[in-house]
């Protein structure tokens, strides 16, 4: 009996083998946790039996002189292997990855780091949830750029559901929601409730909430995270009624639609605002008065500086010389605007003076500039006025400039006299460079209002040459990044520092020009080429032959 | 050294001769630049190399096995193998310097590719990311190189270089393929996040993407110098066995 067995022990080692290797591939099932054990031990007493059954044949074996020439390279085999398993184990610990994209696609933005910051100090439980095919472009994509959310931010996690596979995790997100989920999607869930072991229903969670977005790169996820935090979006109103700037696109190009757009993913509420209709208090987080046209009434001032004097927020984008209308408004900060035009022959575009660019060393610093300066992202400015940075009027009101020109700039008054082939040039009673172009004006404690009373000075961001940031200065010069500067004093204004920085870029599209003979390309790629390496070879072979 | 480029100089010296890598250097050509054109004239066709590039891995897949399968077997069979083992020559540098032959070789074939680039940047108004592409290149070269080895690991085990090829195709696939045990163990799992390491494909497309990971390359180089020196002690087992 025992003969026979052993004749078949070598055949039972090896299944016991394939045994003990085949447990650690089998899923987790329930219920049945032994089961890995158990085939584990079979399988170990399978290739113990082998040496026990036939243990003749092994003294032989270990004697020969092939066992022990063997029994050394099998040592050095495993020593070596194990040396480069070790090290790709300690690779997989500590690594370096080099994104060599343009626009740097798999490596988040100086934004998203900073709001994930925010979410990691926050500490809420965030998981992204991504409904798409499993293997699909779109998911392989996905991964490495949802791996730096995870790495940035430890409350982050992550998984991927196959909308045709995964039916059971779609149902459990139809749960949780109360909504069916997209065919294809991404749901960031906040605080995600956890499942009750015995109902398998989700228990309440008062700080759940959840976001869906359709697409899957940086700026989509860092949206709905954005959404996710904030429990009441803030509220921009944009000035009306003076031929502003809007925020839909017009045909002229006048208009803000892209800083309105950026405003949106950001979770901000865009509103109109007319000064004129107001009648107690501006119901908006910040006021944006974006290159008037037409003066704006007495009345109409006293409602924005009231606005302002009671903790409000305004963005001021003048357009051309001349804003003394706001001189009231600005008066306690210092800050006054010069009827003149800007010319820097020094740092210009394209070497038009009258288009300054402010580049890194023209950021003066604030956190409304600190990510520009960082990036080195330069700004074309065009018909802006410059600002007069004087001694506030009140202690508690403070003026920072934010950018100036070149020392070679100055402010010329007659430009519009000037005669269309006439140089303009410096006069000793224009301001001469650096000038500034954009201050931000803050105020820190309480103010003494006109009944006496204490009211809180709030938060003025001026830019000077409102025209900057249209539309159609943006498709003119293809100079994205322009809105920046409004978005982030926005940010600012709204105390949003988390917000502030340089959002992803969305990938562009590079389409190929048609072929002007798609026949002729075919043939010179699929047979030409072919041909001539054919040829080669034939040539080659032939002359050796 | 100089014995290991002598053999690599020989190696490239016999692949040129060699009516095999001709037709295996015109067939992928044939192949990709069908592949190409058709990509290229569709109507929205972008200026990405990413997708061909792909695919061009996944040739290189059959390509460098059937091009290193006779490397060691045919020298087994017709006994110049003993010649070889008989000389002042390290097994190493046989081993190493039949890889590095055929690396040449096979780099020459990924080079030819690069007239398709040329084409794409021509009609790409708007430019190329370049970036990504060279990625690509970088990695379809260490996919080549980890390919090769295995199929000289392969070729070192058996005289019969059909059975070597063979193998290496076999085991080329499993390793392509192994990735996808993640999705049956789950990606928590200790084992299939194992598998999906021990995978080619992944390490091979993150390429393609324009990310260079050090832990892909760790990978391919690994595979590498773990499949030749397994080769070399099979080789060296010769002498004992």
């Amino acid at each position: 009996m025992r003969e026979r067995i052993g004749a078949i022990a070598p055949y039972l080692a090896v299944f016991g083998l394939i045994l003990a290797v085949g447990s650690f591939l089998i899923p987790p099932v329930d219920g049945m946790t032994w089961l890995p054990t158990a085939l584990q031990a079979a399988g170990g007493a399978m290739i113990l039996a082998w040496p026990f059954l036939q243990p003749d044949v092994f003294r032989d074996m270990l004697g020969a002189r092939q066992a022990r020439f063997g029994g050394n390279a099998v040592l050095l085999t495993i020593a070596v292997l194990g040396v480069v398993g070790v090290i790709n184990y300690l690779g997989t610990l500590r690594y370096a990855r080099l994104d060599v994209t343009e626009g740097q696609r798999f490596s988040i933005s100086n934004q998203t780091r900073q709001i994930l910051d925010d979410l990691s100090d926050r500490g809420d439980d965030i998981r992204l949830t991504a409904i798409v095919t499993n293997g699909s472009s779109e998911a392989t994509d996905l991964v490495p750029l949802v791996e730096q959310y995870t790495g940035e931010a430890g409350n982050i996690s992550f998984d991927m559901v196959d909308p045709d596979l995964d039916r059971l995790q779609l149902l459990a997100i139809q749960q949780r929601t109360g909504d069916p989920p997209p065919r294809r999607g991404l749901l960031a869930e906040m605080n995600p409730p956890a499942i009750n072991p015995e109902t398998g229903e989700p228990e309440a969670s008062q700080d759940y909430r959840n976001e869906v977005v359709y697409s899957f790169d940086e700026q989509a996820i860092t949206e709905a995270l954005v959404k996710l935090t904030r429990t009441e979006p803030s509220v921009v109103g944009f000035v009306i009624g003076h031929g502003e700037m809007g925020t839909d696109p017009d045909s002229e190009g006048r208009s803000l639609s892209a800083v309105a757009q950026q405003l949106e993913r950001l979770s901000y509420q865009i509103e109109p605002v007319n000064l004129s209709t107001v009648t107690e208090t501006l119901d908006a987080d910040v006021l944006v008065v974006a290159g008037a046209q037409r003066s704006y009434t007495d009345a109409e001032l006293q409602a924005l500086q009231t606005y302002v004097e009671g903790g409000g927020a305004v963005l001021l984008l003048l357009d051309g010389q001349g804003e003394a209308r706001f001189d009231a408004l600005l008066a306690p900060s210092g800050v006054r605007v010069r009827d003149d035009d800007v010319l820097d022959p020094l740092r210009s575009y394209q070497g038009v003076a009258n288009l300054p660019v402010i580049a890194e060393d023209g950021y003066l610093f604030h956190e409304i500039t600190r990510d520009l300066e960082q990036e080195g992202l330069n700004l074309i400015f065009f018909n802006a006025a410059s600002l007069d940075v004087g001694d506030s009027l009140l202690e508690s009101v403070s003026a920072t400039p934010l950018l100036q020109t070149s020392e070679e700039a100055w402010g010329e008054t007659g430009l519009a006299t000037l005669a269309p082939d006439a140089q303009p040039s410096k006069d000793p009673d224009e301001a001469v460079g650096p000038l500034s172009l954009a201050v931000a004006i803050e105020g820190a404690d309480a103010v003494e209002g006109e009944g006496g009373g204490a009211s809180s000075y709030g938060r003025i961001v001026v830019i000077s040459g409102a025209e900057m940031a249209s539309d159609a200065f943006i498709e003119r010069f293809q100079w994205p990044y322009n809105p920046l500067l409004v978005l982030n004093s926005i940010n600012w204004l709204t105390q949003d520092e988390a917000l502030i920085g340089i959002p992803a870029v969305a990938q562009d599209e590079r389409p190929l020009e048609a072929p002007q003979n798609p026949w002729l390309l075919i043939l010179s790629t699929a047979l030409l080429m072919p041909a001539v390496v054919a040829g080669l070879g034939f040539y080659v072979f032939w002359s050796r032959r | 050294m100089s014995n290991l480029l002598t053999i690599t100089r020989r190696e490239i010296g016999a692949f040129f001769g060699s009516p095999v890598f001709w037709v295996l250097a015109t067939a992928f050509m044939v192949f990709s630049g069908f592949v190409f054109s058709i990509i290229i004239t569709r109507p929205g066709a972008q200026a990405d190399m990413l997708p061909l590039l792909g695919l061009y891995g996944t040739v290189l897949l059959f390509v460098a096995p059937l091009m290193s399968m006779r490397l060691l077997s045919e020298e087994q069979r017709s006994g110049t193998l003993e010649l070889l083992m008989t000389s002042p020559i390290d097994d190493w540098q046989v081993v190493w310097g039949k890889w590095l032959g055929a690396f040449v070789m096979l780099s020459v074939i990924v080079a030819l590719t690069l007239f398709h680039v040329a084409v794409m940047l021509r009609l790409a108004t708007e430019g190329m990311d370049l970036g990504p592409l060279a990625a690509s290149y970088l990695g379809l070269l260490l996919l080549g190189a980890a390919l090769l080895a295995i199929g000289v690991l392969t070729s070192s085990m058996t005289q019969n270089q059909v059975v070597a090829g063979f193998l290496a195709v076999m085991t080329v696939l499993i390793l392509w393929f192994l990735p996808l045990g993640k999705d049956l163990l789950g990606s928590e799992s200790a084992v299939g996040a194992t598998l999906a390491y021990m995978g080619l494909s992944d390490h091979y497309f993150n390429f393609g993407q324009g990310l260079i990971d050090s832990r892909d390359v760790l990978y391919m180089v690994s595979v590498v110098v773990g499949s030749l020196f397994l080769a070399t002690r099979i080789l060296e087992s010769r002498r004992w066995r």
